[in-house]
């Protein structure tokens, strides 16, 4: 298949998908007024035009699939880690989540091709006039795959049970939105109270905390997924091992072997179209970044990421580099500055900070084209993203504001500490590469702390009320609306990353945006709020996130979407091959 | 007498894993990071104080310590905090065997390989045979195996395709080749290099000067006095190099996906997962305990002067 017939396939893929959408907006426009439906209709107007924008620059399909017939056995052999808290109720992500995207379907979806919003187990989703409470109708006949049917009880336990403390549940926040979710999970309310009623057995109410035009995206989410309670009640945690676990989705987990592998097969018994692909082979691999590269050149997998040091390898390589593809992943990595603790309290200095660095010699250079730059925080994908928010890189500049800050040349700067994760070997290079350049431009000694994984959390973590000077981290969005950053991450409420970072001018920017019903103006002030943001250097972005893989040349519609980007088993076709 | 001897030893075992409880409980609780901290993402501090609660990891701490080792003692520390749908007996039940099935073909290999590879380089001492062993040694003393594993992986399965490059199938299938050639090196070097010194020494002894001067074959001297009398500082060495291998290696384990307890043990501790890392040394102590027992009630066997 050619690129330009590549190019083609998708937008006319984004087309078919838009006009799906504007038939959700259509039945929502029969049942309320013009202005009501205004919101749901323009946000999908408007993840149509960021849907078609994004695919102008991404390529969201494997492209590199050749055209031929079908093989005979439609069966995909893929890598992925152990799972941990394997629950979709539990688990916060990480290792597993890609069998849970297969095996389980939620009220609604995200199709991986071109992020529209697909109605799943629902058939149609209403929305009141405040963008408070939304009626979802399960589709009729839809049952587990054990014939056990599911109906809207199925949800409205499902999502009580994450909150039950009984259930230890790892990601309740996710749920937050739901009416009283956030006093239930502190334990003042009963579960009872929670927004969500099953009023019959088709119909879902759920009643919000506030106007959330981005609850569908939230939705989609896996938290949101049913879970089947006759199993659960049954097993208790031991209802998600293969022949105790029973899904609704594509796919069925029929096999299991704790760190070596876990099979998922077609599910007879899913409600929507069959998919091509029969089985799927998982490897489990300790660290399947690092490992499977190995296994795919052996020809035992049908897909593997590269990372780090097997990239100019693979690059190289005249038999791996045709095969290798560049997805980009909706995610930034920053650097956080303490803005209450001397000297990054200033504004002049993290604007120093900001401006010496040169990102494309950092993410094209040390990096290898791993990553690409990263002018702004928000992700290109993300509605909101504003490329005039950036800072400059201007070293210049940035010696000039170490002066007016009271250091010229660096003279009487104290020593920085810049904490990160050792294992991570891009977080190792850049903060390298950090001391490095600053110490040139601006004369400032840098002390490296790396620590280890689960050190570095608790670290983090007390950060809350200690100090310190500067730490990397980064952030993968979990569904594609600023809200996932300006208001979780950066209102000085939630303070995610700990930066003590208070403006009020922005605080009240991201609060009222969060609840606006006219989703231009709404995505209009975040890119306002991403000006503040960005200019304020409170966080410093570094580079934006990439996943890249290498995939056999017989594997047809593997998808990485950049959110969450896991494969879509639903997708792929495998097409006859000799090797 | 001897039975006394075993009781008393067998009693010795309980300080023992006391002992290594309590190190290793207050070496986890000291150690910065708990369970919820390896997840993708940070988790909000009121949730982990919550999680926390439901664990029973916010009770003071010497509560923690008899909780856990009630629970130890009873055999049943409950659910791993990171794979809640399976016990932390179930883990080890299934992940030990494995280590041990791997080990013993190690064992094997190590003893097929390095003792005649020992005898040689003693008999056939300071010619081209015993530079031979000696390399061989040297070779398998200082290779990691982490090394010897990728390079036997690159070798055997990307380069000849004569075998995974990955995976476990039990004993007798070919994924177990690379695992156990890997994990031999090192106690095939050991056996063979003290195989080598003991039996130099041994054919030095009057004993067997007299055995020639009676005018036995050489190879008949050989066997049933010299290599008989040189296995005994060996048999105390096997006991180590087996408790070694026994307990699985982590390397060996995590490149070639052998889901056994080496691996998992590591896993556990970088994950935190409190019950899985006190389970696992429990056991481990136990076996390098017993191993050691073993060889003090072998050694006798083999030498009437010792023990009676």
């Amino acid at each position: 298949m050619s690129h330009f017939d590549a190019e083609a396939l998708v937008a006319a893929k984004i087309d078919a998908a838009a006009s799906r959408t504007s038939q959700l907006s259509r039945r929502t426009l029969l049942k309320h007024s013009a202005a009501l439906s205004a919101g749901v209709a323009g946000y999908s107007r408007f993840q149509h035009s960021v849907a078609a924008m994004a695919s102008n620059r991404l390529r969201a399909a494997n492209i590199l699939a050749q055209t031929g017939e079908l093989a005979a056995e439609q069966v995909v052999r893929l890598p992925e880690g152990e799972p941990v808290r394997f629950d979709p109720g539990v688990t916060s992500g990480g290792k597993g989540l890609e069998m849970t995207q297969n095996l389980f379907e939620g009220l609604v979806f995200i199709d991986q091709r071109d992020g529209s919003l697909q109605m799943g187990v629902a058939e149609t989703m209403d929305v009141n006039e405040e963008q408070t409470e939304f009626t979802f109708k399960v589709r009729d006949g839809v049952t587990w795959s054990d014939g056990t049917p599911l109906n809207a009880n199925d949800f409205e336990w499902s999502w009580k049970r994450v909150l039950d403390p009984e259930t230890k549940s790892e990601y309740t926040t996710a749920l937050y939105p739901l009416k009283n979710a956030a006093a239930i999970d502190a334990g003042e309310m009963d579960l009872e109270e929670l927004g969500v009623k099953a009023t019959d057995e088709q119909t879902l109410v759920v009643t919000l905390e506030g106007p959330t035009p981005y609850f569908p995206l939230l939705a989609a989410t896996w938290t949101y997924y049913p879970v089947p309670q006759h199993t659960v009640e049954e097993f208790g945690d031991a209802w998600v091992e293969a022949g105790n676990m029973v899904s609704n989705g594509p796919y069925v987990l029929t096999a299991w072997e704790h760190d070596q592998s876990m099979t998922l097969e077609r599910n007879e018994k899913y409600y929507g179209e069959a998919p091509t692909i029969t089985r799927a082979d998982y490897t489990l691999f300790a660290d399947p970044v690092a490992q499977a590269l190995v296994a795919f050149e052996n020809n035992e997998l049908d897909q593997a990421q590269v990372a780090g040091a097997d990239l100019e390898r693979v690059k190289n390589d005249p038999a791996l580099s045709p095969l290798m593809q560049v997805f980009p992943r909706s995610g930034t990595q920053f650097i956080v500055c303490d803005t209450t603790n001397p000297p990054t309290d200033d504004v002049r200095v993290r604007q120093a900070l900001a401006m010496a660095i040169e990102r494309d010699a950092l993410a094209n250079g040390i990096l290898k084209g791993e990553f690409s730059p990263a002018p702004t925080i928000l992700p290109s994908d993300i509605p909101g993203y504003n490329e005039a928010a950036a800072l400059p890189e201007d070293a210049e500049k940035a010696k000039q504001l170490l002066a007016d800050a009271g250091y010229p040349n660096g003279e009487g700067f104290p020593e920085l500490a810049l904490t990160y994760t050792s294992t991570s070997t891009q977080e190792q290079k850049s903060a390298q590469y950090l001391q490095g350049v600053w110490k040139q431009t601006l004369g400032i000694n840098v002390k490296l702390d790396p620590l280890e994984d689960a050190a570095f959390q608790d670290w983090f973590n007390s950060r809350t009320d200690q100090p310190f000077n500067l730490l990397l981290t980064f952030w993968g969005s979990d569904w594609g609306d600023p809200a996932n950053w300006h208001n979780q991450l950066f209102d000085s409420k939630a303070d995610f990353n700990h930066s003590h970072w208070k403006n009020d001018e922005f605080d009240t920017m991201v609060r009222e945006a969060a609840v606006m019903g006219d989703q231009e103006a709404r995505i209009a002030q975040y890119q306002q709020a991403e000006t503040i943001l960005n200019q304020d250097a409170a966080l410093i972005p570094l580079f934006h996130l990439n996943r890249i893989y290498v995939i056999k040349p017989w594997v047809q519609g593997i998808v990485h979407y950049p959110i969450l980007g896991r494969t879509w088993l639903r997708y792929i076709s495998i097409l006859q091959h000799d090797e | 007498m001897r039975s006394a001897f075993i009781i008393r030893r067998i009693l010795a075992l309980i300080p023992t894993l006391l002992l290594i409880y309590s190190l290793t409980f207050f070496l986890m609780h000291s150690t910065p990071g708990g369970p919820w901290d390896t997840g993708e993402k940070p988790i909000p501090a009121d949730v982990q104080e919550r999680l926390k609660a439901a664990y029973g990891l916010d009770k003071p701490l010497w509560q923690q310590y008899t909780d856990f080792l009630g629970k130890a003692i009873r055999g049943d520390l409950g659910p791993s905090y990171t794979q809640r749908s399976r016990s932390v007996t179930d883990i080890i039940g299934e992940t030990f065997p494995v280590s041990l099935q791997l080990a013993a073909v190690a064992v094997v290999i190590a003893t097929i390989i390095g003792i005649p590879l020992g005898i040689l380089g003693a008999v056939r001492h300071n010619r081209p045979l015993d530079y031979v062993s000696t390399f061989v040694s040297v070779f398998g003393v200082s290779t990691p195996s982490y090394v010897a594993t990728s390079l036997l992986v690159l070798l055997l399965a990307s380069k000849l395709h004569l075998v995974p490059t990955s995976g476990w199938d039990g004993v007798w299938s070919r994924t177990i080749i690379v695992p156990a050639l890997s994990l031999a090196l090192y106690p095939t070097a050991v056996l063979a290099r003290y195989t080598r010194a003991s039996l130099l020494e041994v054919l030095r002894t009057d004993y067997m000067r007299t055995a020639r001067s009676k005018g036995l074959s050489e190879r008949s001297i050989l066997m049933r006095h010299g290599v008989r009398n040189a296995l005994l500082p060996v048999v105390t060495i096997a006991g180590v190099v087996l408790a070694d291998v026994a307990t699985g290696s982590f390397f060996v384990e995590t490149i070639y996906q052998v889901p056994g307890i080496g691996r998992h043990f590591v896993q556990s501790i970088s994950g935190r997962d409190y019950p899985v890392i006190i389970g696992t040394v429990l056991l481990l102590g136990l076996v390098v305990s017993i191993m050691n027992l073993v060889v003090d009630l072998i050694y006798p066997l083999l030498d009437p002067r010792i023990g009676g």
